[in-house]
């Protein structure tokens, strides 16, 4: 057992809290990403351990990336809708992972993260670029990877925290968290509120008030780990969530009435098993989600739903000392409800095999891996991989990747009429990266070139002939850019200091002219903007702790033929920690768009002037 | 020959010839029916007008015409698309809609065919009426976020004659913001009338909307307008103009998925032109005496226009074509 851990532990060269392999916190182990699909050789990558995002307390998925992440995040305002842009891809583009299983709705390919609390995360990763030979479908721009592990000793844990802030903006999250000899547990409840009346200014100036913005959203996880001997495990997982929301009327809008409902129910199961020379992993998911939008004022209402169930097994064994390989299968089949479909209940199977190898000689490391799908008995083209990173100066490393991606078409794209095309091809295509990381003492600089082309790219329009929207293969996009990162990390006497900067420069382009919709060659796509750029400064002194992040964002094109002006945003956030015995209590005070900037992600839509929230949170925790 | 023409258009001036008005009551509805066109007979007939509409049975859409005595003006959204902002006809039950997206045509039927026509009643429809005075989820409400912005609604009509289009059209403002004063600003929101007697003889009207709501995808304010008592013109009789038997023309199979074959009767050949419903000449060719193959393949599905003219008169056919 513990020469298992020995073995793989040195095998990993980062450092712990940064590094999401699975048997390196052995023997407390614990449910993880397969490492070889979770940190892919020659890729670009950052992680965010529960420590990194405790400073998030009461936020969402989407604000981690969007400040830290250097993540473009389409947001229709507080509350609404949330969508990704990585590296110049569509919201379809990004694929996420929950314990190593896909979320992305089977009908719209993509998943809303306001609906994703950090509360529910203890670890996150974002991947950065093409990552189809691992992942699969949607995983072109970037991928996410959520998980939850259990408590690294045996004890009991408990936390309650609670946050108010303007807008009525409340959230209450309660966790307990347990771990025994062969047993641990994790529950976990969040709710959140607001009534997002905010105020905010129009072109010519005036103010005017938000309405009919309010949203409520509460949730429920329960993890249980079993562990019958030290080199096993079973874990189930249990995710519910509600939200129910107004859809606020836009700028150009007198009122609105729509309002939206999001449920679901969410459960996996993850067994691992520790072998000699590798580990096993198997995992069953199965996920029920319904949409429910109605708006009384046009009389509609549009319900729909969907069932997920996944498997895949996998097992990854250590060939060498430096050789590694994984292989495995996956399989999915998901089936949907809407109007849109007809009375029909299109069903989807998915089914791949995937293997990677890792090869390393001396300060030289490879790796290659390939996936191959079969969508409802169509093959998908081979997707392969290959990486490579080794260093070049002292304190310099290299790093390059070239891979094929590809993205399926949606249930929606294949099967909603009027418009859906099932003779839609999936969208595929080629990505190359490289970079250089240069790390001395405190200091740690990146630079990231990729460039990426995406044919067969999905888009609705009306072609000749039609009177009505279709979804078809109409363009190919280029996508290349210019990714920066430094870093800084230094104590001085009881002073920390930990600074981050980003700057991202992308251009993704439509390659192809189009009527409908309408887009010139070499055209930006709307709502990607070119500039991307970011700072913070954390600094820690005894109980208290102060964050400073600034970001900005460059103009974007939208879809009604307008152009929406860049923006920059200030967020602060004062911390203080009190330890007294087996508690803890952090009280902190933080304002978002700090410098009140009038601004818009979404043509149309409002986004909240400077709000404050203060919140406090009480942690009690006993070590066995 | 300039003289003729002169001396005949003063004739027809002097004296008018008959006028025939499409008023749609022929349909006979009751306040809070409508016709979308679902019986996919492929248009409607009112007076000396087809007003063709293309309806898909399997998602309950249509496009082109429909036939309306929809009362509901306070209903907003796509659900209320049959609707007029007056809740009524000009001075009776019936009218007509038309979704125009991008665009609709209207032909002129029998002693009707290269008549003037005189001009009709419009007026917004209650789902584009509400769009622009609110807004929508998609489309703005016209002066936008202050009040301010200069937007219009505009319908463009233009006609087809002998199978081309002409230069020249007649525009009407359905809602027009672009005042200095916004007291000035205004949606149409009772029947207007327009005058088309500046198009001259016509086959056929093209009806284009036009808006300042505009994005990749297109217009945003919705596509529809209303029409009433649309009066057209007979046509004396003239060899050109009379309408020939309807015998001298069979197609057959149609509808068709591949070929029309057409057999000419008469012993004499003909001038014939295929058209869309948007009265675009998409073939022009000589039909010959017996059996001739018009080409449906390369078509999408649809209702076409079969034109022949000869030295003895014309003749029109409905031509579909159905999904291979």
């Amino acid at each position: 057992m513990r020469i298992i851990a020995l073995l793989l532990g040195m095998l990993c060269t980062a450092p712990l809290l940064a590094q999401p392999d699975t048997a390196v916190l052995l023997p407390t182990a614990q449910i993880t990403a397969a490492p070889l699909r979770a940190s892919f050789t020659g890729g670009q990558e950052e992680a965010w351990d529960s420590i990194a995002l405790a400073r998030y307390a009461g936020t969402y998925l989407s604000d981690l990336l969007e400040r830290e992440g250097g993540v473009f995040i389409k947001n229709y305002g507080g509350g609404s809708i949330a969508t990704t842009s990585i590296r110049g891809g569509s919201a379809g583009h990004t694929a996420i992972t929950w314990n190593g299983l896909p979320l992305q709705s089977p009908m719209l390919g993509q998943l809303d993260f306001s609906l994703l609390p950090l509360a529910f995360v203890d670890e996150a990763t974002l991947q950065r670029g093409g990552g189809s030979a691992a992942w699969g479908s949607g995983a072109i721009g970037g991928t996410i990877g959520l998980r939850n592990t259990p408590l690294s000793y045996q004890g009991f844990e408990a936390s309650a925290q609670t946050v108010l802030g303007s807008f009525s903006f409340q959230d209450h999250q309660a966790s307990a968290r347990y771990r025994g000899q062969k047993w641990a547990s994790n529950t976990r409840f969040f709710q959140r509120s607001a009534t997002n009346d905010f105020h905010y200014q129009l072109d010519n100036g005036d103010e005017r008030q938000q309405n009919n913005a309010s949203f409520r959203q509460q949730g429920a996880l329960q993890e249980v780990y079993w562990q019958p001997r030290p080199d096993r495990q079973l874990a189930a997982f249990a995710w519910w969530q509600t939200s129910d929301r107004n859809i606020p009327p836009t700028t150009t809008q007198t009122r609105s009435e729509a309002l939206q409902l999001d449920t679901f129910l969410r459960t996996a199961l993850h067994y691992q098993q520790q072998g000699k020379r590798g580990v096993f992993n198997a995992r069953l998911g199965w996920f029920r989600e319904a949409i429910d939008y109605q708006d009384d004022a046009i009389l509609l209402r549009a319900l729909s739903h969907f069932h997920t169930v996944m498997g895949e097994v996998e097992h990854q064994w250590a060939l060498s000392a430096n050789t590694r390989l994984q292989t495995g299968l996956f399989y999915n089949w998901s089936t949907a409800a809407a109007d849109g479909y007809r009375g029909e209940r299109p069903e989807q199977h998915r089914a791949a095999a995937f293997a990677s190898l890792r090869q390393e000689w001396e300060a030289l490391e490879l790796q290659l891996s390939l996936r191959q799908a079969l969508v409802d008995a169509e093959w998908i083209p081979l997707v392969p991989a290959l990486g490579a990173t080794g260093p070049l100066l002292p304190h310099l490393r290299w790093r390059a990747k070239i891979s094929r991606n590809y993205r399926i078409p949606t249930l929606n794209d294949l099967y909603w009429q009027p418009g859906g095309n099932t003779d839609l091809v999936p969208e595929s295509g080629w990505s190359t990266e490289g970079g250089f990381t240069w790390t001395k003492g405190p200091w740690t600089y990146e630079i990231t070139g990729f460039q990426r082309r995406i044919d067969n790219w999905i888009l609705w329009g009306i072609t000749e002939g039609q009177n009505f929207w279709s979804a078809n293969n109409l363009t190919e996009v280029w996508s290349r850019g210019l990714e920066q990162r430094l870093s800084f990390t230094y104590s001085t006497g009881q002073w920390q200091w930990e600074t981050q900067a980003g700057y991202d420069y992308i251009r993704s382009t439509n390659e192809k002219p189009l009527q409908q919709p309408r887009m010139a060659e070499g055209e930006q796509l709307p709502y990607t903007p070119e500039h991307l750029a970011f700072a913070r400064l954390t600094v820690s002194k005894d109980a208290l702790q102060f964050t400073y992040q600034h970001r900005l964002t460059s103009a974007v094109q939208t879809l009604n033929d307008t152009e929406l002006p860049g923006y920059h945003l200030g967020f602060a956030q004062l911390q203080y920690q009190l330890n007294w015995q087996k508690f803890t209590l952090q009280a902190f005070g933080r304002a978002d768009n700090l410098w009140g900037a009038s601004y818009r992600i979404v043509d149309r839509r409002p986004m909240p002037g400077r709000s404050l929230q203060l919140g406090i949170n009480l942690f009690f925790k006993h070590k066995h | 020959m300039k003289w003729t023409l002169t001396f005949a258009l003063s004739l027809f001036i002097a004296f008018g010839y008959a006028q025939t008005t499409a008023d749609f009551e022929n349909y006979d509805l009751e306040p809070g029916e409508a016709l979308n066109g679902s019986d996919g007979n492929g248009g409607f007939n009112s007076g000396n007008i087809f007003l063709p509409n293309s309806y898909n049975p399997d998602f309950n859409s249509w496009s082109g015409w429909a036939i309306s005595a929809s009362t509901d003006v306070t209903t907003p959204g796509f659900m209320n698309d049959l609707s007029a902002i007056t809740g009524s006809g000009y001075n009776s039950t019936v009218y007509g809609v038309s979704f125009a997206s991008p665009q609709s045509v209207l032909e002129l039927e029998g002693a009707a065919t290269g008549g003037a026509v005189e001009g009709f009643y419009v007026t917004n429809g209650t789902y584009p009426y509400l769009s622009m005075l609110e807004g929508d989820g998609f489309a703005k409400r016209f002066g936008g976020e202050s009040g301010d912005d200069p937007d219009f609604f505009l319908l463009t009509i233009k006609k087809y004659l002998g199978g081309e289009l002409s230069t020249d059209s007649v525009n009407f403002y359905l809602a027009d913001y672009r005042f200095e004063d916004n007291s000035q600003d205004y949606i149409v929101d009772g029947w207007a009338y327009i005058d088309l007697s500046p198009l001259g003889n016509a086959d056929s009207l093209q009806f284009t909307m036009s808006s300042t709501d505009n994005g990749m995808f297109g217009m945003n304010t919705p596509a529809y307008f209303c029409i009433d008592d649309l009066t057209t013109t007979d046509m004396p009789v003239s060899t050109g103009r009379t309408e020939l038997p309807s015998a001298h023309l069979d197609v057959f199979p149609n509808p068709a998925g591949a070929t029309w074959h057409a057999h000419w009767a008469p012993e004499q050949g003909a001038e014939a032109r295929l058209m869309n419903i948007r009265g675009q000449v998409l073939q022009s060719f000589r039909l010959k005496p017996g059996t001739n193959a018009i080409d449906a393949l390369t078509l999408p599905a649809g209702l076409y226009m079969l034109h022949v003219q000869t030295k003895h008169g014309y003749l029109t056919k409905k031509l579909i074509k159905t999904i291979q």
